[in-house]
């Protein structure tokens, strides 16, 4: 059979994770775009999407959400102050994005890597050391993303 | 042979695409495209047991083929599925 790659627009992909994840169901997708290195490599990677109730989202956790119309992001929480989320994806130097929990679509839970079958979940010891270790490096982020494309890329 | 539970038939930005809805997790990762005619003997065989005989059946009701033309295109259909995996 052939394989082949259809570019589905994002507004369109995400309203069927979306329903899927309202219904209760979790949702895997491959991962589109740069932003969330160095764990995550575009169409290289899936990630796989629970439901969660907005008041659970905390700190830390990797969220899609919608954070304007009809424009969705993998990102990281970086801040919350009440229902107020900020957003950064792991692999930015610099911008960030705003929306309130109840924007927030589905939460990660595995992501699977470099074709594995085997998750890295994120209760996993390696992930968390991963995100405390990549989150303290924030200052350095622009130097280790530069090396990373030029040696990995 | 049957297709095989938890797969779906949706419209996807204009493209018939199968995905697996499992009964916990629905995979977008891994979406398999069907074109026209494919698409109409899914709708037509979902939760029923089919051979390449009728899914050839389906096809001359529905387009202007000759039967071993139909035959034929039946028997190519059900290798894909099973290949795909989406079919048993």
């Amino acid at each position: 059979m052939q394989e082949r790659v259809i570019e589905v627009p994002n507004s369109v992909l995400i309203g069927e994770i979306k329903k899927a994840i309202r219904a209760g169901h979790t949702a895997t997708l491959r991962v589109k775009g740069f932003s969330m290195r160095l764990f995550l490599e575009s169409q290289r990677d899936i990630v796989k999407l629970a439901p969660v109730r907005p008041e659970a989202v905390k700190v830390r956790d990797v969220v899609l959400a919608e954070i304007a119309k009809d424009h969705y992001v993998l990102h990281r929480v970086i801040r919350r102050d009440g229902a107020r989320l900020t957003l950064m994806g792991d692999g930015n130097i610099r911008g960030t994005e705003q929306c309130l929990d109840t924007d927030v679509v589905g939460i990660a839970t595995e992501f699977y890597r470099k074709g594995r079958t085997k998750p890295d979940r994120v209760d996993s010891l390696k992930w968390r050391l991963y995100s405390s270790v990549w989150l303290a490096l924030k200052p350095m982020r622009r130097i280790i993303l530069g090396v990373y494309r030029r040696v990995f890329v | 042979m049957k297709i095989k539970k938890g797969f779906e038939l949706r419209d996807v930005c204009g493209e018939k695409v199968v995905i697996a809805t499992g009964i916990e997790n629905v995979d977008f990762s891994k979406m398999i495209s069907l074109n026209e005619s494919a698409a109409y003997l899914w709708q037509a065989v979902e939760g029923k047991e089919f051979d390449a005989r009728l899914l050839a059946d389906l096809l001359l009701q529905e387009y202007e083929v000759d039967d071993a033309t139909a035959l034929a295109d039946a028997e190519k259909t059900i290798e894909s599925w099973r290949e795909c995996g989406i079919a048993e």
